[in-house]
């Protein structure tokens, strides 16, 4: 049992300097100090209308929406980069803001998700499937992150040009935004993070499904 | 029993296990230190201030120190420090979970992501005990160590 506690200390402060050093010259190396935000919260401006009307089935969904609002587009991005140069953000990234609306899932809060709602975006349900079954927003589609490749078949009736919304039990989980992570790598292109997720949704009242209606 | 345990075969086999463990997990989370990064800012137990540098530093000491063991340099030191290791991230765990957190365990990166529960409490125990074989019994074939003359 004889360990020598300076040659842990030193292995230890090797170590760590060699990992300081690689994450200094590395370019994906992260600050030493982490920036206190990791959500991008959605400007109210980037919740427009996407649907001529609101559509209740998600199989219904169509890619029409992309097309009409070019004009709204641009009005977007410029917000979008405000935004961005407010935050910090790194020219690179700023770039890539032209290319496409959104660079990242953006957050909305409780009021931005109902907006969204009453457009017909589409929720997808990132916590197990068993939570699920007892209690979702209504209109919601199952897709629990754990359980991907198993509900992935859900995901085949929404394009990857309409909005989706993520959401998971609250403020308490990651779900919604690892699955909003994912699905924004996958292709999608506006995906927003329900943060609040569930439970505020459920305390503010509003339209859900629970296990006693289906009985 | 004590001669089974201390089997030095079995010790290489601890080492090796360990050794792959956490090289593996170590470079999983290099990969990716955003990941990383928010993976340790999940669990809500660090001053945000304080999650990067630990999100840096964490995965090299993990990757150095089972090269070390599986090479056998200081091998009782290096199983220290990973048992050391184990424990935080053993009282992480447990403490998320009675907090009923739901999140990603964080412990092999974004490729190796799983959900935090008992089975990585297990998990963690398992690879602690091989820990402690470690520090107790003395691993003598395929070490590197020389006498060392500080003591």
């Amino acid at each position: 049992m004889k360990i020598k506690y300076y040659i842990v200390l030193h292995i230890i402060l090797v170590s760590s300097i060699i990992g300081l050093f690689i994450n200094h010259i590395s370019s994906e190396g992260i600050p030493l100090i982490k920036e206190k935000r990791e959500l991008v919260w959605a400007d109210d401006s980037l919740l427009v209308k996407q649907f001529p009307e609101r559509i209740e089935e998600t199989t219904e969904l169509t890619k029409e929406e992309t097309a009409p609002e070019l004009s709204d587009d641009k009005a977007k991005i410029k917000v979008e980069e405000e935004k961005k140069t407010e935050a910090g953000i790194t020219p690179d990234e700023k770039h890539n803001v032209k290319e496409i609306a959104f660079t990242e899932p953006k957050a909305v809060t409780l009021a931005q998700a109902l907006v969204l709602y009453n457009q017909g975006v589409v929720f997808l349900d990132a916590r197990d499937n068993y939570f699920y079954r007892e209690g979702h927003i209504k209109g919601a589609v199952s897709l629990p992150y754990y359980q991907f490749e198993e509900f992935e078949h859900n995901l085949k009736n929404i394009s990857k040009d309409q909005p989706i919304v993520t959401y998971c039990d609250g403020t308490d989980c990651d779900l919604s935004v690892t699955l909003a992570n994912k699905l924004f790598k996958m292709g999608y292109k506006r995906v927003y993070i329900f943060f609040d997720g569930w439970v505020e949704w459920n305390n503010a009242g509003y339209s859900i499904v629970s296990e006693t209606d289906n009985q | 029993m004590k001669r089974f345990l201390s089997n030095q075969y079995l010790l290489i086999l601890a080492r090796y296990v360990l050794g792959v463990v956490f090289i593996y997990a170590g470079i999983e989370k290099i990969a990716d230190p955003v990941f990383f990064s928010d993976s340790i800012s999940n669990y809500k137990l660090l001053p945000e201030a304080a999650v990067n540098f630990f999100a840096i530093t964490l995965p090299w000491i993990e990757v150095v120190a089972g090269i070390l063991l599986i090479f056998g340099v200081a091998v009782k030191e290096n199983a220290f420090i990973i048992n050391a290791m184990l424990i935080v991230f053993i009282v992480a765990i447990v403490i998320s979970l009675a907090r009923g957190l739901n999140i990603d365990c964080g412990c092999f990166g974004r490729e190796g992501s799983s959900e935090l529960g008992w089975l990585k409490v297990i998990e963690n125990l398992l690879l602690f005990s091989l820990g402690v074989l470690l520090i107790v019994f003395d691993s003598k074939i395929l070490v590197l160590n020389k006498k060392d003359p500080i003591t």
